[in-house]
Formats: C-alpha cells, sequence, structure tokens
C-alpha cells in the first residue's frame, strides 16, 4: 500500500506525475463504486457513473485547490454525478429480484427462509431507492458509509441539523415502506 | 411534550440506536421517549428499519471488476483525449480563458447582430459597391451631392439619407440596383433597406420578389 497522502499524490500529478492518478483511482475505486451503487442499484449503470467521476476528476485534478480533503471532493463528484443519472434516467425501476435470487442463494438456507429474505431485500431496496433526492444520499453517505454527519455536512454542503433530520425520516420511511410491503 | 422537542428528539433517534450520541443526549432522549408515545413509535420503526437492513442481502460485483476498472478508466480517458482539442494551456492561462471565451462569444454576438442585421448588411453592401467602383467614378460621384450621401449612408446610415435619396443620378441607381440584388441574393426583406422618401419607393418596397426583378429590369439605369 503506498503511503503517500492525497494531497502529495495530487501534487505529484499536478507536476506531471500521471501515475499519481492511478494510485487514486485504487485507493478510492471500491468506497466510490459502493457509494454510486447504493444510488443506482444496477451494476452497469452504477460502472458506467463510476467510470465518468474518474475521468472528470482526472480533468479537474489540476484545479482542485484543496479547499476540502480530496476524499470530500471525490464524494461530492459522486453522488452528484449518480443523482445526475437517476436524473436522467426518471424511471423507478423495480428491483430486479430474479437477479438476487441468482446471486444470493444459499445452499444452508432452506428455501422459504431464502424466499423471505430475498423478498425484505427487495422490498428495503425499493425503499431506499424511493426516498427523496436528499433523503437517500444522506441515508446511503451515513448508513452504508458510515460517515460522521460533519463530513457529510461538508460533501453535501448542509447543515449537521438538517442532515440528522434527512436521515431520521429516511430510516423512518423506510421502516414504514418495509412495513407496509410484507403486510 | 411540544413539537419543538420531538423534533429535536427525532435527530437523536436513529444516534441512539447506533450508539453515536453522548451519555447526556442519551438520558435526554430516553426520558423524552418515556413520556412521549410518537416518539416511541418512531424509534420502534426505526428498531424495525435497522433490523431489516441488517439483514438485507449484500449486492455483489462481477469476478475482477475492481482489477480491471483502472485501465477501462484510462481507456475512457484516453478516448476522451482525442476528441478534445489537443492544445495543453498552463493554468495561470487556464484561468483567463472562461472569462476570454465567454468575452468572444460575446463580442461574436454583437458583430452577429449587426452583421446580419439589415441595416447593417445595407452598410457594408454600399461600402462593398462603392470599394468596388472604379476610382475616377468614385471621384466623379463624389462631387454630387447623391455619391456623398451613398458614401455618407455607408458610415452613417441616419444622416443625409434623405438628401441622397431626394437626387437619384445615374451612379446611385446603379449601386441602388446592385445593392437590391445583393439584398435579393441574401434573401432579406427589401422594405427596410430604404427609408420612405426612396425614389425607388414603388419597386423595393413591394416584397414580391420575381415583380422586383422585373421592375428593376424594365428600369432604364
Amino acid at each position: 500500500m503506498d503511503q503517500r497522502s492525497d494531497l502529495e499524490l495530487i501534487r505529484e500529478f499536478k507536476d506531471g506525475n500521471d501515475k499519481a492518478f492511478n494510485l487514486l483511482v485504487l485507493r478510492y475505486q471500491e468506497k466510490i463504486y459502493w457509494v454510486v451503487r447504493r444510488l443506482l442499484p444496477d451494476h452497469d449503470e452504477a460502472d458506467d457513473v463510476v467510470q465518468d467521476i474518474f475521468v472528470k476528476v482526472y480533468r479537474s485534478l489540476d484545479s482542485f485547490k484543496g479547499d476540502s480533503s480530496f476524499y470530500t471532493w471525490l464524494y461530492r463528484i459522486a453522488v452528484n454525478l449518480s443523482l445526475n443519472e437517476i436524473r436522467r434516467k426518471k424511471t423507478r425501476r423495480t428491483f430486479a429480484l430474479d437477479e438476487t435470487v441468482a446471486q444470493h442463494e444459499s445452499d444452508e438456507m432452506l428455501p422459504l427462509e431464502r424466499m423471505e429474505r430475498e423478498e425484505r431485500t427487495a422490498l428495503i431496496k425499493e425503499a431506499i431507492e424511493r426516498l427523496p433526492e436528499k433523503q437517500k444520499k444522506v441515508f446511503v453517505l451515513r448508513y452504508y458509509e458510515e460517515l460522521p454527519y460533519e463530513e457529510i455536512s461538508k460533501i453535501l454542503k448542509t447543515s449537521v441539523g438538517g442532515l440528522k433530520a434527512n436521515y431520521f425520516h429516511a430510516v423512518k420511511k423506510i421502516a414504514e415502506y418495509v412495513k407496509h410491503g410484507l403486510r | 411534550m411540544s413539537n419543538m422537542d420531538c423534533d429535536k428528539i427525532q435527530g437523536l433517534l436513529v444516534g441512539l440506536r447506533e450508539g453515536t450520541i453522548s451519555q447526556e443526549e442519551r438520558e435526554i432522549v430516553e426520558r423524552h421517549t418515556a413520556a412521549c408515545p410518537q416518539c416511541t413509535a418512531d424509534l420502534t420503526l426505526i428498531d424495525e428499519a435497522l433490523e431489516a437492513l441488517r439483514n438485507v442481502a449484500d449486492d455483489t460485483v462481477p469476478n475482477h471488476y475492481f482489477t480491471n476498472l483502472l485501465p477501462r478508466v484510462r481507456a475512457r480517458i484516453e478516448q476522451d483525449s482525442r476528441k478534445r482539442i489537443p492544445i495543453a494551456f498552463p493554468a495561470w492561462l487556464q484561468r483567463f480563458l472562461a472569462p476570454a471565451s465567454a468575452g468572444a462569444v460575446l463580442a461574436s454576438m454583437i458583430g452577429m447582430y449587426f452583421l446580419f442585421s439589415p441595416m447593417a448588411d445595407t452598410q457594408f453592401a454600399l461600402r462593398e459597391i462603392v470599394s468596388d467602383l472604379p476610382k475616377d467614378e468614385i471621384e466623379g460621384v463624389a462631387e454630387s451631392v447623391t455619391s456623398a450621401g451613398v458614401l455618407a449612408r455607408a458610415t452613417e446610415p441616419s444622416q443625409r439619407l434623405e438628401e441622397t435619396l431626394a437626387n437619384p443620378t445615374a451612379v446611385t441607381r446603379r449601386i441602388e440596383r446592385e445593392l437590391v440584388d445583393d439584398q435579393l441574393n441574401h434573401g432579406h426583406s427589401l422594405s427596410i433597406f430604404l427609408a420612405a422618401e426612396n425614389p425607388f419607393e414603388d419597386i423595393i418596397e413591394n416584397d414580391d420578389v420575381d415583380s422586383i426583378i422585373k421592375k428593376l429590369n424594365d428600369t432604364s439605369l
């Protein structure tokens, strides 16, 4: 694992070491992929957006001033491009249950138990997908990325108080949706 | 129990379950929920949501996805670069590029307006016609009020127009004729071309191009 900090790598990139960018991609690709994937449940769509994000980072890195951390800046780009894609598509797709079934079959589970789990999984994902944009962003960054509110506040440029309220409403809506769906 | 209290508590409910709030906040939430059915119900919902989320099967990623991502990003950057103009501006210059580009666009829009506005077209055509005339002819016509008027119109369209139009000579008629042809070729409305006192009013204020050409051909210059 390379010990150089993000800022050092960025400085090297700005000085003409193109390979420093590769290290940044390798460092953050998984985190960024999962943020995007939580917002765009389809892998192919997420993959496309992830590539766009890193291309944009490559193009904009020269103008990165370091006012915020690279990580915050990168997350902001990731969230914004993902939401652009959601708006562009404007389709609320139903989660592909078949795919999930195929991917998560476990020999150890009884068929009924497995079916129930898959049903719950599909419902939860649907619930997240249906959240209002703002709540969805906050939920993904907080629940899945486990980012502190202060960090999310820098990424989304929103007050911590507002984020807490958004997160609360997001979690509540998910619970209500799942409860209603399982009834 | 006021709604304001509930609003404050709601922001802490998830934190209570996540274990991310302080001991003091925890005591406030617990005291509040013990006396508030609404917040208690919300806390139950949160428990249910977190429980459901814990049981969600993880998404999967195709094998070797992360191994192949960087080469694919690189390929896209390369592909993207080919589409761009291969000029590498230094950073200090890039700062000026956006305002400079905006200025250039604005200037060209203003230029286009004047270039393609009917009056500008008239001025331009007049300049072209006059500049194409043989030197002696320009000098000759320049002595007359008419040609002076035409020349004046080429630069100052509103000035001396009346004077010009009131004294048409063969030269101005020819110039006007060429100008009309030019206008016709450019598809502009002829009626804008000259003002009401125009001696060719009966011809050029007619929007029917065919009849204008016919009348012009019938006019002895």
